[in-house]
């Protein structure tokens, strides 16, 4: 504390009238200066008032200029989604016939034609390597044949050989006869009679049976011969035939898979068309939050204005509320602005990269379908491939009829060969009887020794003869067995044959309808995708043409930005730094209240329903299932819910929060070429319900 | 069809040897006159013959008898031309409560395999229809069991559904 000094008090009065004028002077003075101060701060609050009239002009326009933004960005989105939804069905109904295509060229049915074809041939093939080994079995049967033949020949022979004395024999009786008495001459020249009729009928008919063998062997011999030279030929022919329709169906295979792997690239290339579209729709979404931000940022220039428009001579005279509160209000406000408009700077970003992949990839799937219009596919295949197929059908009905040539040839034969064990048996039997009678004869007889001697050599021949004949009759047996295996082998074969014959040849009937269909089918499906692809590009660019989105959003961004840094400045400008007052810190925090994550979602929530009239007549759809493909908000105990009232929201990119609040739920898609579920995709899959 | 009267020649009746996956619980009635040894290409044709008389009394469509009959030449074929030794061919028909169907099994003690399934997920193998890829889609269930040096057995499946009944 300041303490006077004691000399001071004897101080002359006249210099205390002195100090009393200098004090009128000094009220004077101040006087003057409060008045000049009075008019130079009613000059001030004038020029503030002035100044602040122009600042909330300002605002109005630029919150004007904002909302037109807005309503600009969301008559685009309108204009364009409508446009991108059109574009959308066209390139889904491209993938449901490239993914068509692709099925049906690359066989994935079960009775794709090709294969169908492919596997017609096999079972041809099957039938005729089966009618092979039939001929080959036949030959070999035939060689055995021919063994036997020769065999049975040589048995014939030594069994004349071993008859041959028989003749000497009974001419000898007959002699020896003459010297009987009547009786016995009559019983023994009849003996010599029988004897000579069995010996002359048992030559006669097995040289008969021998000759006929031959014949029939000759004639086997020549159909064999045949048989084997025109199965060389069929081999041949088979093969060739095997060979070319198997080319041909290689080369119309070939050429299918070429248009299925086509429309799969064209599949893969609109896929990431899809995915454009979708990037593009995901983007301009942002101007559904994009509303709702600037709803409030209208609300707080609103604000500002009520603060600027304030009359109250106290307010203005100091100026340092309106100026604190411009000031917090507007770097609120310019943050949001710079977060909203780098927000829709990001979204340009996404839209002019959607539009640039979906020029390129549109453009390059427009030439991938010209190339996979281009596929060749052999007309004429389906006609050779029947050709072939009808023409081992032709080798195969042959060999069922050789067979039965075959058949027909053995069957005389077998018979033969029947008969004649059978005269070899008899003949056993007739030359054994003659030796008995002879000898039971010559015993009866007066003088029967020299009979007795003749007769014993009647049974001598027939005793050498009967093993004889009973081999060469278990030898005709066994080949008769042998010719009868292999007739009933063979008419098992051609009754098969005729079966299958008759199967394959329905076969091939329905194998040539399906080929034909695939023929016509296929250059169909490639010219209309080809056409449709095209088309498709071309409206690519006209839907393109009216997005204007990033050129907007980059006008505006600058001089709005700009007329919040100057509102920023202005409030800043004398108060800076300052206490707010208590109420200019309630309407802040109410202001910051505007910003918290609750608000936000119920303003978007606000927002979508109000908008949803102009969607539903943007794409037709009922109002009610566009609001059962919006979500409802989540709980509010869900992990999301985790600011407070009051609090300010923190820095959130919009396509987060696009993704976490207006997920449209994907309708089912036929399963692709190539499947990758990406959001965007199933977006622009879906770009109907936007 | 006109069934003609064939001469079945005689085979082992022993009861299958090769593990037979059961995929449903069904009765199974093996036909043992139709057990047929394949050993050359006519038994080739002798089995899809007795595949398509089967069928055909159980009242199959005739697209898939032609299936059925595609899918087993395929198999016995492979058995005639790549298992080096004779093989057997089995049918049975199954049923459970709803449905009736064939079972086909064909094995032999022949080379083997390694690794059959590759055959079975190599698509490009049964691009042109045939083999074991071309055989798996003709019927409704199809198991392969193959070792090298041990043979194979293929087991396969058709059921008569609504649509082919």
């Amino acid at each position: 504390m300041h303490m006077r000094n004691p000399q001071e008090r004897d101080r002359p009065v006249a210099a205390g009238r002195f100090q009393c004028a200098g004090q009128s002077f000094l009220k004077g003075c101040r006087r003057l200066g409060q008045r000049a101060w009075r008019i130079a701060n009613k000059s001030k609050v004038r020029v503030r008032r002035v100044e602040a009239s122009s600042l909330a002009r300002r605002l109005e326009e630029e919150k004007k200029d904002l909302f037109a933004l807005v309503g600009e960005m969301e008559t685009e989105f309108l204009a364009t989604g409508d446009g991108l939804s059109h574009l959308a069905r066209r390139l889904a109904n491209i993938q449901q016939e490239c993914r068509s295509l692709s099925d049906l060229a690359m066989g994935q049915t079960q009775d794709a034609a090709v294969q169908f074809a492919f596997q017609l041939l096999k079972k041809a093939e099957d039938l005729v390597l089966a009618s092979y080994d039939q001929y080959d079995h036949l030959f070999a049967t035939f060689g055995e044949l021919q063994q036997r033949i020769a065999l049975l020949s040589k048995q014939h022979e030594e069994i004349m050989r071993v008859l041959l004395p028989l003749n000497f024999i009974t001419m000898s009786l007959r002699i020896e006869a003459s010297r009987q008495p009547a009786e016995a001459q009559a019983v023994f020249v009849s003996l010599a009679i029988d004897l000579n009729r069995t010996v002359n009928e048992v030559r006669a008919t097995l040289e008969q049976q021998i000759a006929g063998f031959h014949a029939g062997e000759l004639i086997i011999q020549a159909l064999v011969q045949e048989i084997s030279a025109s199965i060389q030929r069929h081999r041949l022919e088979v093969t060739t035939a095997l060979v070319t329709s198997r080319n041909h169906l290689r080369a119309f295979g070939d050429a299918l898979c070429n248009a299925g792997a086509g429309a799969t690239e064209l599949s893969q290339l609109n896929h990431a068309v899809t995915k454009h579209i979708g990037g593009i729709v995901m983007a301009q979404q942002c101007q559904d939050i994009t509303r709702q931000k600037i709803e409030h940022v209208g609300e707080a220039m609103d604000e500002i204005r009520n603060q600027l428009d304030d009359s109250r001579p106290a307010a203005m005279e100091s100026g340092l509320g309106t100026r604190q509160f411009v000031l917090h209000a507007g770097q609120i406000q310019l943050e949001q602005v710079q977060g909203v408009f780098d927000e829709l700077n990001r979204a340009a970003d996404s839209v002019k990269a959607g539009i640039q992949g979906l020029r390129s990839d549109s453009g390059t799937a427009s030439d991938a379908a010209v190339k996979v219009g281009s596929t060749a596919l052999d007309e004429t295949v389906a006609n050779l491939c029947q050709n072939g197929i009808s023409g081992i059908l032709a080798i195969i009905d042959q060999a069922v009829l050789r067979i039965a040539e075959i058949l027909a040839a053995f069957e005389p034969l077998q018979a033969a060969f029947i008969n004649c064990t059978t005269k070899a048996t008899s003949l056993a039997g007739d030359v054994r009887l003659a030796a008995l009678n002879a000898q039971v004869f010559a015993i009866h007889a007066a003088d029967g020794a020299t009979l007795e001697v003749l007769a014993g050599r009647v049974r001598a021949v027939s005793d050498d003869a009967i093993p004889r004949v009973g081999q060469m009759g278990a030898e005709l047996y066994q080949t008769a067995q042998m010719v009868n295996n292999l007739g009933q082998q063979l008419a098992d074969f051609q009754a098969l044959g005729k079966v299958e014959r008759d199967i394959l040849t329905d076969e091939s009937v329905l194998s040539k309808e399906k080929l034909a269909q695939l023929e016509g089918a296929i250059p169909l499906m490639v010219e209309r995708i080809s056409c449709q692809q095209v088309a498709f590009a071309q409206s690519v660019d006209a839907v393109l043409a009216k997005v204007q989105f990033p050129t907007t959003v980059a006008e505006t961004r600058s001089r709005s930005l700009e007329f919040f840094e100057y509102l920023v400045t202005w409030g800043g400008a004398d108060g800076a730094g300052l206490a707010m007052d208590a109420a200019a810190s309630g309407n802040i925090d109410r202001l910051r209240a505007n910003y918290t994550m609750e608000s936000e979602r119920q303003a978007h929530a606000a927002v979508l329903l109000t908008g949803l009239p102009l969607v539903r007549a943007a794409t037709g759809l009922p109002s009610s299932n566009l609001l059962n493909d919006v979500p409802s908000a989540p709980a509010a105990d869900s992990g999301a819910e985790v600011f407070s009232a009051g609090e300010s929201m923190p820095e959130q990119p919009m396509s987060e929060i696009l993704s976490a609040s207006t997920t449209i739920p994907s309708t089912p898609q036929p399963t692709s070429v190539a499947e990758e579920p990406a959001e965007e995709v199933a977006l622009g899959a879906n770009v109907e319900l936007f | 069809m006109t069934t003609p009267a064939l001469v079945i020649p005689p085979v082992d009746t022993s009861p299958p040897t090769a593990a037979v996956p059961e995929t449903t619980n069904y009765n199974i009635v093996w036909v043992e006159q139709a057990r047929l040894p394949i050993a050359k290409t006519q038994d080739v044709l002798l089995a899809r013959f007795v595949t398509r008389d089967q069928a055909t009394e159980l009242g199959f469509e005739p697209a898939v008898l032609t299936r059925l009959a595609t899918a087993i030449s395929e198999i016995t074929r492979n058995v005639v031309q790549h298992a080096g030794c004779s093989g057997i061919f089995q049918i049975g028909r199954v049923s459970n409560a709803e449905r009736v169907g064939l079972r086909i099994i064909v094995s032999d003690k022949g080379k083997g395999i390694e690794r059959p399934e590759r055959f079975i997920e190599d698509a490009k193998l049964g691009l042109l229809g045939t083999g074991l890829p071309g055989a798996r889609r003709l019927v409704d269930h199809f198991h392969i069991q193959s070792a090298p040096g041990t043979g194979t057995t293929v087991t396969m499946e058709v059921w008569k559904t609504e649509a082919t009944a």
